[in-house]
């Protein structure tokens, strides 16, 4: 500064004299150090990119093929609630109905909650084709409201959905065990409410294939009435099948309705309904956590070495910072803000790479190839939409947020024991 | 006529320093003979350690032929002139000089090792040259617990260890005091004197300059006096 | 450079920077812990599975008639040869076992439920879970047994119990239905409920006398070994010329591509965590040979050749990575032993039930795994020095004497 510039400028009362900097300078400064050893910063950035990619996609995949292995497991059967007798869920008798079906369904179907509601009748019955029989299960369902909670209507390869009162339903796998074709009388018989005899007799309308052997050789669907009168059940019902706006609403929903519901009624969500579903989903959930957390704690410890072998590295120049008079402090700020942007660059990379991919593909959906067998058993759908959102997105950056900070900080607070004579002395 | 240990026809070194060439060394001719003790003098810049360099194959010339113990350096890939380094030449630097995670008896052996001699033989042969140079007591320490001068010595014990032909020293007196460097030449010109090995030395050193039995002195790459 | 030397040498300069070192052993031990115990729990998923899906009836190599997956019945039955298994001398055979299996309905007064009659020869059943069976009552005493055995869940729903009868109707070989009532024997605990809901066994001359047929609908052998798989259907496949011979793969494909998945899943674990490693590793180690720059020059200045320094960063990376290696298995192992005898799995248990595994779960440490994660781990190490390595050899005498 010039004597002249001196003489202008306003008198300073006195050194402030704290040896701390403002912010400002300090991100200038800690962004230009982050620069001199480019190379490592590139490397430990790219680290911290690499995991943070990993992560968003895993959890974007892991998440989005939640909520396609819902949709499609509640979407196939169970729906998203049921209404059933109390005793229904444990011991699917005959006996334990629920009288007074039409009444409830209508109350059921007002409700602003509930997008679809179906109800159905189910007994174990002897499916006969002249003298060839086999064990079936009996499903009386609305031929109108059925397709709205079922994804079984769909899966028709031959024939009509249910166009008569007599019509059945049948697996193809059933069909072709029993020798039957579209058109052909099917006898049903089993054991009535009372210890009577249930039988009824219908025509094969359609054929059912869903690729689960086990669903299209043992399931027929028949119109609710004629099953109604055939098992003596009157206006009775089973299961009333309810869909929401969405599978995630289903808890909530059921909490609401359950209350209304009458005496020896109850409300499952299909949490209830399929346990088998959200255990498999919890457990690919901790699988998923662990590698998630292994992931931040490599990172973090390589962040950690970086910032070791820098803080290592400027030992010198610490010990001339504190020499002219800055406070210990004020460079444990720096290395945390260098930490701070290292984060920022490898986020930046990260998250640009993951988030453009995911919301791509997020919309697109992928395509799961080569895996039928396993998505039959599992009831994945056949895409899987990869989650976008706030927490799929933001979790491992702001996760690895922290462990940058950390990993930066607990080096740099070597710095503090640092004697300036000695820091000097050290060779460079 | 003896063979020159050293021969240098016409030497030139060029760098690029920031797009401007740097003429670190223009033409130079130059000859060592077996048993010479030879100090190189000059200002900073003027070309001697560069001069050093290309002689030891450390660096290479852009033109002019040089050969050590009638090897022509140009000829040789990395790994020959690192086994020309390993078993003719040896270095004394003016700082850095050991291995730090060596004592300086294993310090002494490496060459050897390198060289692939056998352990008992390297063994003795280390101890007895440390014991020559008066550093037996210190063998067995770490190079960061001694002086510059007892980390020189020690250099020089693994440079001649091996009876080597030629030895390069830059500056060898650098960093020391002067009662230490002049142990430092006393030691030098003994190993010239008693096993004929042949010295260059590149320094500013009057005191250096003062042991050599000739002198050559360079300006702007050229040489200018003998 | 002598081996000897160089190791000697790496290894004191590992020492020269022992946090930082530290720090990646530390980083590496964690990668491998972690993977190794997440493959130790597919590993020990995937052999509940197959363990199961084998024990529960299918055995290593089921025998039955090419119609009989699509249309169980004993219209789908055959009669074996007296003396097949002699063509098995040089295949160890753990045990055989001929049944039928037909679908049947069940009736008590109460209640009707779709089932499988399984007619069986109990003396044979050791290679299946019904020889270790717990039954309340009393197990079936042979082939000629005239009482069944049904699942405690089953009875339960039907409302019956040891010593009450029920009523069974199955199809005969000509279609028609058979039917006839049985004393229940006793009732079985299976560690699935859903297989205590399918299965109903009896003597299997009482369902070839129901089903007027000597026919049987499978045979299913048990190897010692499942790695014989594959000789034993060769061999089968000659005597059985008519007959379908299927190995568990082919029967149970979702568990077959399961148990591949645990196969495949080591190496995506693997390579996903150590792919995050090899960042740091590699800055440590540039870091380590920027910092010796020096050296490094004097070391070229006394004669060692470049691939001797290329070799001493690749022996530091890999002893850095072996170190870590060695810690994580050690780790992996002491973390895996208080947990080799099961762990109780009761919470996860519909899902464990659904994907065929018990509620007491065995994690597997396998040793061949350790040592593919030994290798690739020293792949790794020798492939993240490269960079480093290709850094050292242009470090040039001069460079570290201008320095």
């Amino acid at each position: 500064m010039a004597a002249a510039d001196i003489a202008q400028a306003p008198p300073v009362a006195a050194p402030t004299g704290t040896g701390s900097v403002g912010i400002g300078l300090h991100m200038r400064v800690a962004w230009r150090n982050l620069w001199r050893n480019g190379r490592r910063t590139w490397l430990t950035a790219s680290g911290i990119a690499f995991s943070i990619f990993l992560c968003v996609v895993f959890m974007s995949f892991q998440l989005g093929s939640y909520d396609g292995m819902i949709d499609t497991a509640t979407g196939m059967m169970s729906g998203h609630m049921q209404v059933q007798q109390v005793d229904y869920f444990d011991d699917p008798k005959v006996a334990n109905r629920i009288a007074g079906g039409s009444e409830l369904l209508r109350e059921l179907e007002q409700s602003p909650d509930v997008v679809a509601a179906a109800p159905r009748v189910e007994g174990f019955a002897l499916v006969s084709v002249g003298e060839r029989s086999f064990g079936g299960l009996v499903m009386g369902v609305d031929p109108v409201r059925e397709p709205e909670v079922s994804a079984l209507s769909k899966q028709i390869v031959e024939g009509e959905y249910l166009p008569r009162t007599d019509s059945a339903y049948v697996g193809k796998a059933l069909a072709t065990n029993l020798g039957l074709k579209i058109g052909d009388e099917i006898f049903v018989m089993g054991s009535a409410l009372e210890g009577g005899v249930a039988a009824a007799l219908f025509t094969v309308d359609g054929l059912f294939d869903t690729g689960q052997v086990e669903l299209d050789r043992s399931i027929l669907q028949v119109p609710l009435s004629a099953v109604q009168s055939a098992f003596d059940l009157g206006d009775s019902v089973h299961r009333i099948v309810l869909m929401g706006r969405n599978a995630n609403d289903a808890t909530a929903i059921a909490e609401r309705l359950a209350p209304a519901l009458p005496e020896g009624v109850r409300i499952l969500d299909w949490d209830k309904l399929l346990p088998e579903l959200r255990q498999m989903i919890q457990m690919d959930a901790v699988s998923g956590l662990i590698i998630y957390v292994l992931l931040v704690a490599i990172v973090t410890l390589s962040v950690a070495n970086s910032f070791t072998m820098t803080v290592f590295e400027r030992t010198r120049e610490f010990g001339m910072l504190i020499a002219i008079g800055m406070r210990p402090g004020g460079i444990v700020a720096m290395i945390v803000i260098e930490a701070l942007c290292m984060w920022v660059v490898g986020t930046a990379i990260g998250a640009a790479i993951s988030f453009s991919l995911m919301v791509g593909l997020g919309i697109v959906g992928v395509p799961i190839a080569g895996l039928e067998d396993m998505a039959g058993q599992f009831m994945m759908p056949e895409r899987i939409h990869p989650e976008v959102s706030f927490f799929t997105l933001g979790t491992a950056p702001l996760v690895l947020l922290v462990g940058t900070l950390v990993a930066g900080l607990i080096p740099a607070l070597r710095v503090r024991r640092l004697k300036p004579v000695e820091a000097l002395r050290e060779e460079e | 006529m003896t063979q020159h240990v050293v021969e240098c026809q016409g030497v030139s070194r060029t760098y690029q320093d920031d797009a401007v060439p740097v003429h670190a060394l223009r033409g130079v001719d130059f000859a060592l003979d077996p048993g010479e003790f030879v100090s190189l003098a000059g200002p900073s810049g003027s070309g001697k350690s560069t001069l050093l360099h290309v002689i030891g194959g450390l660096d290479r010339p852009n033109a002019g032929a040089i050969s050590v113990d009638g090897e022509d350096i140009n000829a040789l890939g990395d790994s020959e002139l690192a086994d020309l380094r390993l078993n003719k030449i040896v270095f004394v630097f003016q700082a850095y000089t050991l291995i730090p995670v060596r004592s300086p008896h294993e310090n002494v052996e490496f060459i050897m090792q390198l060289q692939g001699v056998d352990a008992a033989e390297r063994g003795e042969r280390a101890l007895g040259t440390l014991d020559s140079l008066g550093m037996r007591d210190l063998a067995d320490r770490r190079p960061g617990e001694m002086s510059g001068g007892q980390q020189q010595r020690v250099a020089i014990a693994r440079a001649i260890v091996t009876n080597p032909v030629l030895l390069l020293a830059d500056e060898p007196s650098a960093n020391l005091d002067t009662g230490t460097t002049g142990e430092l030449l006393e030691l030098l010109k003994r190993l010239n004197k008693e096993r004929g090995v042949t010295i260059l030395t590149a320094t500013h050193d009057p005191m250096v300059m003062g042991y050599a039995s000739r002198q050559v002195h360079l300006r702007d790459g050229e040489i200018v006096r003998e | 450079m002598p081996l000897k030397l160089l190791l000697q040498l790496s290894w004191r300069n590992l020492w020269r920077h022992r946090r930082r070192n530290g720090i990646m052993v530390l980083a590496i031990a964690l990668a491998v812990t972690g993977v190794m115990l997440m493959n130790t729990l597919m590993r020990g998923m995937a052999a509940e599975m197959r363990e199961a899906v084998i024990d529960n009836l299918t055995g290593h190599i089921k025998v039955i008639h090419p119609g009989y997956m699509a249309d169980p019945g004993i219209g789908r039955g055959f009669e074996p040869e007296q003396g097949w298994e002699r063509a098995l001398a040089d295949v160890p055979v753990a045990g055989w076992a001929q049944r039928v299996r037909v679908p049947a309905v069940i009736m008590s007064e109460r209640e009707t439920r779709g089932v499988q009659l399984v007619g069986v020869d109990p003396a044979q059943e050791t290679i299946s879970f019904l020889g270790s069976l717990s039954v309340d009552g009393e197990a079936l005493s042979g082939a000629e047994d005239r009482r069944i055995v049904v699942g405690a869940t089953l009875a339960e729903q039907l409302e019956t119990s040891v010593g009450r009868r029920l009523v069974i109707m199955t199809q005969g070989a000509d279609g028609l239905n058979r039917e006839a009532g049985y004393r229940i024997a006793g009732t079985y605990d299976a560690d699935s409920n859903a297989l205590e809901k399918v299965f109903v066994f009896t003597g299997a001359q009482t369902v070839a006398r129901l089903l007027e047929s000597p026919a049987v609908t499978e045979v299913s052998l048990r190897l010692e070994s499942g790695d014989d798989i594959p000789l034993a259907l060769a061999e089968l496949g000659a005597v059985f010329e008519d007959l379908d011979v299927k190995a568990w793969q082919d029967l149970e494909p979702q568990v077959a591509s399961m148990v591949l998945v645990a196969d495949f899943g080591l190496y995506i674990m693997y390579f996903v965590i150590m792919g995050a490693l090899v960042f740091g590793l590699v800055n440590a180690l540039v870091t380590a040979v920027m910092e010796r720059v020096r050296e490094l020059g004097m070391l070229r200045a006394l004669g060692m050749r470049p691939r001797s320094v290329v070799a001493q960063v690749v022996v530091e990376s890999t002893l850095v990575m072996t170190a870590g290696v060695v810690v994580g298995l050690a780790l992996a192992v002491v973390c895996y032993l208080p947990f080799s005898g099961g762990i109780d799995l009761s919470a996860f248990s519909e899902t464990m039930q659904m994907m065929g595994v018990r509620n007491i779960f065995t994690p597997r440490l396998e040793v061949a795994d350790m040592v593919i994660v030994f290798v690739l781990s020293l792949v790794l190490g020798v492939l993240a020095s490269l960079y480093p390595a290709r850094r050292a050899v242009k470090v040039t005498p001069l460079d570290a004497m201008r320095r």
